[in-house]
């Protein structure tokens, strides 16, 4: 339909309607959160662990462990490679020092070769662009340093994000999705491993996306 | 008594306690009065209209309801063993009336109007009438007086009053009991199952009766309760009290209403 | 569409309650999200939080012209194309001649009402198209051939054994009757789905006026696997599901999963600003979304136009003591419970559903779960008084009442009605009870004793009493 039209309908519908304000504020949603600094860590742990994900508080200098044991931990018949994404390079050292420790290969795949690189492989690596302390969720902005599929088709996927990086409460993300509206066309919000339970709602990890999910919170 | 509080109480029957089960009007004299209050009857109350109401025919309802708007006028405090018909009044009449002649009265009656547990505890501060009934009881939440008056603890408050009574919660006490006035004319079949689902969990408590505030929901599982042979009674809960108090004679007959 | 046409909510209940199976995992099933919906707002303001909620909803509703118009344009300024539909053949015809034009026949889909509501698959199945839904329990619910029978758990009605049965009479294997490999088998099947699929289409949760992005809701990550993987992706969205800002999800995104799973968030917030941008690695390289009215427009004009605040939840579906006994199933629409019940009759017509307003008990336990404070206990009684205005004067059941009203409106020819019912039942009462009566009380003492009226109504005792002093 044309769009001119198919908008008058819409206000030709609402004539002599009256709009309520927008609340300028709302009571404590179950996202919300108040958490700051070393507390903020602890939620952000807490409320990962609580829906199947997996979180570390680490130290710079025992990354590399981190990425080891996150490594080791990948489920039997998982593939043997990681696939690295660029935009982890700053901790480059210390992801391929980690992965050789646990017999996994690190794999950077040019840009036409990810989506078969990241089928194949056990795990993806990729950072974060913040956390989300309330609820454990980390903000993961595509763009030419970050594949889509880095972190949606490798059976675990390791995120590593700079543990200052965390937000209180999910209010607090939406001025940054906001601003992202230009830079990258599909931010995600991930919040523990893929999971579903339209089986007699019971609850199985790795529906369709990775089955493990790891943050490194990087202090 | 709050100092605040009505001295007196207009009693509004229902027309189901009229027709069905006259006791539980009996009950909720006693009770009143034994709360300090003068009680009245105004004679020429019917019914709130809320059958016809339900059934999407309001203005069937609004003839019938304008009785009482008539009935009850000029009295203090309507009070209505029924969380369902109080509700009519108090959440709907101004609505049913609104744009009519008779809105200003509506409106003045829904503010005066409650439901008996209600007012017993929340209006006149009463604690319960005390006495002594031997038994387990469970308590279903009449569903229009749970949600459009707020009406469920204070029933509780009240048996909790009895010596030799104890209560036992079912697993989903606020659960509709399928009674829905017309609905379950309509849909028997799914009103009928839905009753099944409360005396199971009522059942389940391995209590001697289910206790409720609303004479629908009591006849609807009363009739069910019987049709399929379960012994639990079915009481409500003016009547319970009232027989604990020695206020009514006791009943023995299992199964039956009110 | 789910049951046959023609049929009544009364014929396809009877159908319904006779599957014991199914009202068992419904009970379960529901009783879980309720108690995880209620565990969540415990210690939270829910009244407060569903005031500025229903304030948003309301707000753009108002506006909705002006924030459509400007979702159009800052999406089309980030590459997306925008499609205005007035109804579901508009719809369905977009996306058939997208499929043409790309020479596409595999699409992945993942779960939306929309596309229920708008028979998407089948427009596309008719042209060729195979079309494959990869939320799980759409997946299966599409492979029995059926319909969802609810809104965030399409597959409720079904047990692990007749799932495994199932997939593996349609793969041709035998699979156990066990979640976790259950779930593992699909995914593999559906993983080949995603990375062959030319088009790829989702629903939209919300849609943002500010930017002109888009969010969808999931926890398998389906949602994400369609908007990323395929060239092409195609989003539907009803036009109400609509916000203005980002900071307005800050607040309607934990109020939708908070009261569909009882979680703050799902595993996957998938927003989509556009296509592919220039130097990204991967994502679609076109963006479209289709704008949906098919009936929505008329509503917002009526009385019912806080329906259109819905956003989809599934609450009202978990708490409603209809839906328990007869599933989604017995509704026979897309949309199930009392929401199905009221939004029905307005999207498709009084005479295609107007007995699903009377499938309630108007218990209102769906007026309290709402997170965007829907009336629908009220929207029932309307729509139940609208259908008797249609039917006119004529209608038995309508004279009946009239006849009842003249009688009641005056305590001396209520007086009568008691005399009747005590005349009318001598040859029916049994020790008090009546078990069989002639119709419509017939329908009562099918399933049930009726009490026999009293023999002095309260009324005619208290007045004795009073002349006795």
């Amino acid at each position: 339909m044309d769009r001119t039209a198919f908008l008058r309908q819409v206000r030709g519908e609402l004539r002599g309607t009256r709009a309520p304000e927008r609340p300028p504020a709302w009571p404590a949603t179950p996202a919300s959160g108040s958490a700051r600094g070393p507390a903020a860590v602890l939620a952000f742990l807490e409320a990962l662990a609580g829906v199947g994900g997996v979180g570390r508080a680490v130290a710079r200098q025992a990354l590399a462990a981190a990425v080891t044991a996150a490594a080791a931990a990948l489920p039997e018949g998982a593939g043997r490679t990681a696939v690295v994404a660029p935009d982890t390079d700053a901790w480059r050292e210390a992801i391929d020092a980690g992965l050789a420790a646990a017999g996994v290969e690190p794999v950077r795949p040019a840009p036409d070769g990810w989506r078969e690189a990241a089928a194949a492989a056990g795990m993806g690596i990729t950072s974060a662009a913040l956390g989300v302390a309330s609820t454990g969720s980390v903000l993961i902005v595509p763009g030419p340093n970050t594949p889509r599929v880095a972190g949606l088709l490798p059976e675990a996927h390791l995120v590593l994000l700079p543990a200052d990086q965390l937000v209180p409460g999910l209010e607090e993300a939406m001025p940054v999705l906001a601003s992202l509206a230009d830079r990258s066309s599909a931010p995600v919000l991930v919040t523990g491993p893929s999971r579903t339970s339209d089986i007699e709602m019971v609850t199985v990890f790795g529906a369709h996306g990775p089955r493990r999910l790891e943050v490194l919170l990087i202090g | 008594m709050p100092p605040t509080a009505p001295r007196t109480a207009a009693l509004f029957v229902t027309c189901l306690v009229d027709l069905v089960d006259p006791d539980v009007g009996e009950a909720a004299v006693a009770l009143l009065r034994e709360a300090g209050v003068r009680v009245e009857v105004p004679g020429r109350q019917v019914c709130c209209g809320q059958p016809a109401f339900n059934a999407g025919h309001p203005d069937e309802a609004r003839a019938v309801a304008r009785g009482l708007l008539d009935a009850f006028e000029g009295h203090e405090a309507v009070v209505a063993p029924s969380g369902s018909c109080a509700g009519m009044v108090r959440r709907w009449f101004p609505e049913l009336f609104d744009g009519t002649r008779d809105a200003g009265r509506a409106r003045s009656l829904a503010a005066r109007t409650h439901e008996l547990t209600g007012f017993l505890v929340d209006a006149l501060g009463a604690d319960g009438p005390g006495g002594r009934w031997e038994g387990t009881v469970t308590y279903h939440d009449s569903c229009h007086g749970l949600r459009e008056l707020g009406v469920g603890a204070q029933g509780r408050r009240l048996l909790a009053s009895v010596e030799g009574l104890s209560l036992v919660e079912m697993a989903r006490p606020d659960a509709c009991c399928g009674f829905g006035g017309t609905f379950s004319l309509k849909l028997p079949d799914v009103a009928v199952a839905m009753a099944d689902d409360k005396l199971e969990q009522a059942a389940a408590t391995g209590t001697d009766a289910i206790v409720g505030g609303d004479l629908g929901c009591l006849v609807h599982l009363a009739g069910r309760a019987a049709r399929t042979g379960r012994r639990q009674r079915v009481l409500h809960v003016a009547t319970l009290l009232a027989e604990a108090r020695g206020l009514l004679p006791r009943r023995a007959a299992a199964g039956r209403s009110g | 569409m789910t049951g046959a046409a023609g049929s009544s909510f009364r014929e396809r209940a009877e159908v319904q309650l006779a599957n014991a199976r199914m009202r068992a995992n419904v009970a379960v099933a529901v009783d879980q999200r309720e108690r995880g919906r209620r565990a969540i707002f415990d210690g939270l303001d829910h009244a407060g939080l569903v005031g500025a909620a229903q304030a948003i909803r309301d707000h753009t509703l108002a506006r909705l012209d002006r924030y459509l118009g400007e979702f159009a344009r800052n999406a089309e300024a980030r590459g997306t194309k925008v499609f205005f539909a007035a109804d579901a053949a508009e719809a369905v015809g977009y996306v058939r001649d997208l499929l043409a034009a790309r020479g596409v026949r595999l699409v992945a889909k993942s779960k939306s009402m929309v596309t229920e509501e708008i028979e998407l698959n089948r427009g596309l199945a008719e042209f060729g198209a195979e079309v494959v839904e990869t939320d799980l329990g759409e997946y299966l619910v599409q492979l029995a051939g059926e319909a969802p029978s609810h809104i965030t758990a399409p597959a409720v009605h079904m047990s692990r054994g007749e799932i495994a049965a199932l997939l593996s009479r349609r793969h041709g294997r035998r699979l156990p009757e066990d979640p976790e490999a259950l779930t593992g088998f699909v995914r593999g099947v559906l993983r080949e789905t995603f990375l062959a699929a030319g088009v790829g289409i989702s629903g939209v949760n919300f849609a943002v006026a500010e930017t002109g992005s888009f969010v969808t809701v999931t926890n398998e990550g389906n949602g994400r696997m369609v908007t990323s993987l395929p060239p092409v992706h195609v989003a539907i969205m009803g036009m109400e599901r609509i916000v203005p800002s980002f900071r307005d999800l800050g607040l309607m995104l934990p109020m939708l999963v908070a009261s569909s799973v009882g979680r703050p968030v799902t595993a996957y917030l998938s927003f989509v600003n556009g296509p592919r941008r220039p130097g990204e690695v991967d994502g679609p390289e076109e963006v479209h979304v289709v704008v949906l009215d098919n009936g929505r427009s008329a509503i917002l004009r009526s009385a019912y136009r806080s329906v259109l605040r819905c956003i989809r939840c599934g609450a009202c579906q978990n708490v409603c003591p209809v839906y328990r006994q007869v599933g989604g199933h017995g509704y026979g629409s897309v949309y199930a419970g009392p929401i199905g019940a009221v939004v029905t009759p307005l999207l498709q017509g009084r005479d295609r559903a107007g007995d699903l307003p009377f499938a309630s008990s108007l218990c209102g336990a769906c007026d309290e779960v709402c997170p965007v404070g829907i009336p629908l206990s009220g929207h029932l009684l309307g729509l139940r008084a609208d259908a008797v205005r249609g039917k006119g004067l004529a209608d038995p059941e309508t004279a009946a009442w009239r006849a009842w009203a003249a009688a009641w409106r005056r305590p001396e020819t209520y007086r009568l009605t008691g005399l009747v019912a005590r005349l009318g039942q001598l040859p029916l009462a049994r020790g008090g009870r009546i078990s069989r009566a002639p119709f419509p009380l017939s329908r009562w003492t099918g399933g049930r004793d009726l009490p026999a009226a009293a023999g002095e109504t309260f009324r005619a005792r208290w007045e004795r009493r009073l002349r006795r002093g």
